[in-house]
């Protein structure tokens, strides 16, 4: 929590000036009470008509005073609350802009985006409020009692019962309702996540004859968010009347035992305090009243902390999350003669344990006898080599987790090696600036996305300053040229947010062009072929070749036709290189590559490259 | 910036690049038709009648004992008062007359505060049975709304109608409700009670600033409402900007575009400080300024009163309808018990305003067609054959533009048959029309020679086991998961799906084998291992026909095999369609539908089509040689 309020420091003179201008403005609300038992005591019990006017003008003045003090106060508070809000924000968005590839997959884009928008509100709102309270409460209490003991301390005394009996309320309430508060925070969360599975999954549901069991299970939640929520509600009903209650009570006892001391005065000598029973009466209630409001607004706060509390937590795990990619302290400048060069020498990957936090969240038993035996991690890569120039094409080919896209990951510097070195232009790319690297490969993720905007917009991301020409040029080449020009709008079509009103292989094709249009020296093609229909597929391929001689292309795939051309096949099984080489030689050597061309090709295709030798 | 330009609001909306998905459309304070959503609202009031009788009585219980108490405080004074005047001309005080107001004033307040936790508690059942209804309400009609619907909805959208809005109705609509009704009781109340004690000139103190104050908080809160709506939809850009950095996160680094995202962020955060502020601040005045106007007030009360009780002791005024201090107290409290109520309503009027916007657009959605109701008359026969048979099917997304017109095929029982074709040619919507996720504009469908729209959806479903390209998995174990569409099965018949589908194996390696719990979107398994859940779910149905759309699009080819080694012979005896843009893996079927544009263009055995030398040859030939087809 500490982090989290460390958050405050930038705002600490407007934090100041609020805590300033709400001490003062709780001074003045405490005096006033004193000056309503003059106008009484001075000005009408006194039937002293000017003396009232006078005193009513101060009175108002007096009010004016605190009005002031306490817009001033909301002021500086709105201040320090908004500015905070904004430097928390800031900066778990520069973090986790910062966070690598791992990191992010760790928490979850969904649950980051929750952290930064929802959890920031939660824990603002907590903290703004406590501070608001965190002064006044104690000068209420605190100047409250005083100013009730200087003016009666007898009836004080009498009257301090209410306070203990208020205090044990409020901790009763509050040790009850606390743990039913987090209770139904966690239910509701339920239930949400049943309504996304139900919605996102609804042709599957629909399919197996499941929508009852779905509705049974929503109906669970319901019933028992429902039966939660009135047990807390009822609660908090309860609580409010017998509040009030108590004040009157008080309220009544206090007008008793005022009159009940104005009989025991003596007339001689105490006359004008007798005569000011009313006023003096009018005051102490007021007090009263005021540490009563004092009382019930900590249970208020106190109340709101669990949900905060969360919000708290879950916000300062990406505070303390520590990027376990670090740039260069001294980078590197490649050689111009290296450039796009491509080198794997001996590389092995295994992905590192994820945080103990994080996995009792993710593998949690149904049963809960037994605890997860910690997993050997097992390798995702084992000794990798192979070096691609520019102007060659090296594919890569192998079944699902047999380490492709792991591979193609650790080329940008993704992930760290665990052994061996990736070598961009000649240099390691750990000693590489993030910025170089970039600048130096295009790299096209199996799931391609795009951003609002326009499709200019998104093929602009590859390099600010394309012209329109260009971006054409490049939609031709990744074969998106047609389906652009088709559109009204053109290359100023709309793309709604992650490309959702462009179908699959067309957001593949404009992620292609994207990565053209960056004119690096290493393209990435991760499995981006995928989507498109064969005919599109090889002409793509075609045009690639065609157009981008000078570069080094990377080309992962599934399907044996994309890869059938390459300069150097790399075969995986199960993180391991099983064959290099170009495909007739891989067809002979590599009894993995067979298999795989077999089940793909003909076996025409087969006799073919066969016949030929 | 003059202060007054600070509080209006500028003319031109900020136009966010985020509106056309944002949950909330701008429009959405206010209510289209108040009047009819109000009434419906009450409606479902309705079974709760006896519930809300008793709050309705509870709470004018409440507000009378409240109305009444201060007429029997002033009481309580005036004796006092003049108890004291008494003691101090050497008389004693009489504690009977003063104990006896005491108590009924105790138990006024004792009855108040009973009826009020009596009325919240009720109405706390009501509210949450309310909703509970609403919520399940909407629901059910989840299960009930056509496919068409999601399309056109965010899952966001839905989502927030059923918590967000309901909450609010609930919430809001019903407080607020019967605040409106206690405040209308309250008000008259107190100003008869100002009137019955005969004095117009301090009832028309207490009252001459009650509309000024009504007036302001109506004012200010519309304004801070304005301001509290950009909050939001800034709020709504900040989630927009945050979920495409973050989800595009790769791709932002790898194209260096950290710092223009920042700054993008900066500047939505620094319009989202600007709204906040402006809101929290505006409504923040509100208070200190009624409280000015109610010390006014106070004052007035406190002059006139003054001015009343000296003249009566200096015998310049008539002693008529003024009984003293306790007379001055009387009308300080009736002051504000008039007034509160009125800057209360006119407070949560904005409010009302938007929980019955959120009550319609529960009600829309409640309102939303179903799905044509199951016509019954035929059940399918117990041993179904599986021929399928679609004759001169038209289907259209969307009107005026037909996406499959004068489709014709069939499958005889036990064949594959399979559907190819570049990418929206409608080869997922013969399947979504089969399956009844959409109803055919004209045509017939047939099963075993039954129309289906004569059979229920989920006797025809039954018939069908179908693996999607959508990996849905829900959050529990991997055993639940695969045994979703048979809940009987056993353990043996799960272990045989999962080996049949190939993830047997993976399966062992996880920490709890089929007890691994996946996460929300399984999110903790890889895409090609959610496929293969989802083939041992469709494999553990064993049904009659089955539906393999781009099933194994994630999937290795050599798994791929693996799985059509599996797959063959649970296709024998079975009808089956495959949907795969793979050409390699549909060559055994019995029948090759090549699709482009929504109609059929050819059909035949793959060594027919490739005979034909048409439209699948030139498919075909194109994977595996350098011939570059032409763009079509």
């Amino acid at each position: 929590m500490k982090k989290v309020l460390s958050m405050l420091k930038p705002h600490t003179g407007f934090l100041i000036l609020s805590i300033v201008f709400s001490t003062v403005n709780t001074l003045l609300q405490l005096l006033i009470p004193l000056y309503t038992k003059d106008i009484l005591a001075e000005g009408i019990l006194e039937y002293n008509m000017e003396k009232l006017v006078e005193l009513c003008l101060a009175l108002l003045g007096f009010t004016l005073l605190s009005i002031v003090t306490s817009i001033a106060n909301t002021y500086f508070s709105t201040k320090t609350s908004v500015g905070y809000a904004i430097t928390m924000r800031n900066y778990i968005f520069d973090k986790v802009s910062r966070l690598s590839h791992s990191d992010i997959d760790k928490i979850g884009v969904a649950s980051l985006v929750t952290r930064t928008t929802n959890d920031v509100r939660q824990v603002h709102d907590i903290v703004l409020n406590t501070l608001k309270s965190l002064v006044p409460i104690p000068i209420m209490l605190v100047g409250g009692l005083v100013l009730a003991f200087s003016l009666n301390p007898e009836l004080a005394k009498l009257s301090l019962w209410a306070i203990p009996v208020l205090a044990v309320l409020a901790v009763v309430l509050i040790s009850i309702i606390m743990p039913l508060y987090s209770k139904v925070q966690k239910l509701v969360d339920k239930m949400n996540q049943i309504m996304r599975e139900k919605i996102s999954g609804i042709r599957v549901i629909r399919a197996f004859n499941k929508s009852e069991y779905e509705d049974d299970r929503f109906m669970k939640a319901n019933l028992e968010l429902t039966g939660l929520s009135l047990k807390a509600s009822r609660i908090m009903a309860g609580f409010l009347p017998i509040l009030t209650l108590l004040m009157y009570t008080l309220i009544c006892v206090i007008i008793y035992l005022c009159v009940m001391a104005a009989n025991d005065l003596d007339i001689v000598t105490q006359e004008e305090e007798i005569l000011h029973t009313i006023p003096n009466m009018y005051a102490f209630i007021s007090y009263f009243t005021l540490i009563i409001g004092a009382l019930t607004s900590v249970v208020s706060i106190v109340v709101s902390i669990p949900r905060a509390s969360i919000s708290g937590k879950r916000i300062k795990v990406i505070m303390d999350a520590v990027s376990d990619i670090l740039p260069p302290e001294n980078p590197v400048t490649p050689k111009k003669e290296d450039a796009g060069k491509l080198e794997f020498s001996n590389v092995s990957f295994k992905y590192k344990p994820v945080i103990k936090e994080e996995k009792k969240k993710r593998f949690v038993p149904k049963s809960k006898k037994k605890k997860p035996a910690e997993p050997q991690i097992p390798f995702e890569l084992k000794n990798v080599s192979f070096e691609s120039r520019p102007g060659e094409t090296t594919a890569i080919i192998g079944i699902t987790g047999s380490g492709k896209t792991t591979l193609c990951n650790l080329i940008p510097r993704l992930y760290d090696v665990t052994e061996g070195e990736v070598k961009l232009a000649g240099v390691n790319v750990k000693d590489l600036d993030p910025a170089e690297i970039g600048e130096r490969i295009a790299f096209i993720p199996q799931q391609a996305f795009l951003f609002s905007g326009t499709i200019a917009d998104n093929i602009r991301f590859g390099k600010k300053d394309a012209t329109d020409a260009e971006i054409w040029h490049a939609l031709e080449i990744a074969q998106a040229k047609s389906f652009v020009a088709s559109m009204p709008d053109g290359i100023d079509s709309f793309v709604s947010q992650a490309g959702k009103n462009y179908s699959g292989g067309q957001k593949q094709r404009l992620a292609i062009a994207r990565a053209i249009v960056k004119g690096a020296e290493v393209i990435v093609f991760d499995d981006s072929f995928s989507a498109l229909d064969l005919a599109t597929d090889a002409r793509l391929r075609a045009s690639l070749r065609e157009n981008l001689s000078d570069a080094n292309i990377i080309i992962v795939a599934q399907r044996v036709g994309t890869v059938l051309n390459a300069d150097r096949i790399i075969v995986l099984d199960g993180g391991n290189v099983v064959g290099q080489g170009t495909h007739k030689e891989l067809l002979k050597t590599c009894e993995t590559y067979r298999e795989i061309v077999a089940t793909q090709l003909s076996e025409e295709a087969l006799k073919e490259v066969d016949d030929d030798e | 910036m003059s202060k007054k330009k600070n509080i209006s609001v500028p003319e031109t909306e900020y136009k966010s690049r985020y509106a056309d998905y944002r949950n909330q459309p701008k429009d959405e304070q206010k209510p289209e038709n108040a009047k009819g959503t109000f009434l419906r609202f009450v409606s479902l009031i309705k079974p709760h009648r006896i519930s809300m009788a008793i709050v309705v009585i509870c709470a004018m219980m409440s507000t009378l004992c409240n109305v009444v108490a201060p007429e029997f405080m002033g009481n309580v004074i005036s004796i006092i008062q003049k108890q004291i005047e008494g003691r101090l001309t050497g008389g004693t005080i009489d504690f009977t007359a003063t104990f006896d107001q005491l108590t009924i004033l105790a138990g006024l307040y004792l009855a108040a505060s009973l009826f009020t936790f009596l009325q919240e508690f009720v109405s706390a059942g009501v509210s949450q049975r309310l909703v509970c209804g609403l919520r399940s309400q909407l629901n059910s009609k989840l299960s009930r709304l056509p496919l068409s619907y999601f399309d056109k909805q965010t899952k966001g959208q839905v989502i927030s109608k059923i918590i967000n809005d309901i909450e609010n109705v609930s919430s809001s609509l019903q407080g607020s409700i019967l605040t409106v009704m206690t405040s209308l009781i309250q008000v008259v109340g107190s100003f008869v009670m100002m009137l019955t004690t005969g004095n117009i000139p301090m009832t028309f103190a207490a009252v001459c600033l009650v509309p000024v104050s009504a007036y302001v908080s109506y004012k200010v809160s519309k304004v801070s409402k304005v301001w509290f709506r950009r909050y939001w939809d800034t709020m709504g850009d900040l989630n927009g900007h945050i979920e495409e950095m973050y989800a595009g996160h790769t791709i932002v680094r790898m194209f260096g575009h950290e710092d223009e995202s920042v700054r993008e962020f900066r500047g939505i955060t620094e319009r989202l400080g600007k709204n906040s502020f402006m809101a929290n601040m505006i409504s923040g005045i509100l208070n200190p300024v009624l409280t000015l106007i109610k010390n006014i007030n106070y004052v007035f009360i406190c002059l006139l009163g003054g001015f009343f009780f000296i003249g009566i002791h200096n015998g310049t005024i008539p002693n008529t309808a003024f009984s003293g201090i306790g007379d001055i107290q009387k009308f300080l409290s009736y002051s504000s018990s008039f007034s509160s109520p009125i800057i209360n309503v006119s407070r949560i009027i904005n409010n009302i305003q938007s929980s019955l916007a959120s009550a319609e657009r529960v009600f829309s959605m409640l309102d939303e067609l179903d799905e044509a109701p199951d016509n019954c008359e035929n059940e399918p026969s117990e041993e179904t054959k599986g021929l399928v048979e679609f004759r001169d099917v038209s289907f259209r997304y969307v009107e005026d533009v037909p996406l499959i017109d004068g489709l014709s095929l069939t499958a005889k029982p036990g064949s594959i048959t399979a559907i190819v074709g570049p990418t929206g040619a409608g080869k997922t919507t013969i399947v979504n029309l089969l399956m009844r996720f959409y109803d055919i504009n004209s045509g017939h469908i047939y099963l075993d020679g039954t129309d289906i729209y004569t059979m229920s959806r989920n006797a025809l479903r039954s018939n069908f086991g179908m693996v999607l390209q959508d990996t849905w998995l829900f959050k529990g174990t991997v055993r639940d998961n695969i045994k979703y569409g048979k809940d009987d099965a056993t353990e043996e018949e799960i272990i045989e799906a999962a080996k049949t589908a190939q993830i047997y194996d993976y399966i062992m390696t996880l920490p709890e084998g089929f007890d691994t719990l996946l996460t929300e979107d399984a999110t903790n398994i890889s895409q090609g291992q959610r496929q293969l859940l989802t083939i041992a779910r469709a494999i553990i149905v064993d049904p009659k026909v089955l539906i393999l759309d781009e099933a194994t699009s994630s999937v290795d080819t050599k798994t791929e095999q693996k799985i059509q080694t599996a797959m063959n012979s649970l296709m024998e005896g079975r009808t089956s369609f495959v949907i795969a843009h793979r050409l390699s893996t549909i060559k055994n079927a019995d029948n090759i539908l090549v699709m482009k544009k929504g109609t059929i263009v050819e059909q035949g055995t793959h060594k027919e089509l490739l005979e034909a030398d048409g439209f699948y040859a030139l498919l075909y030939n194109s994977q595996y040689t350098d011939g570059i087809p032409p763009e079509d």
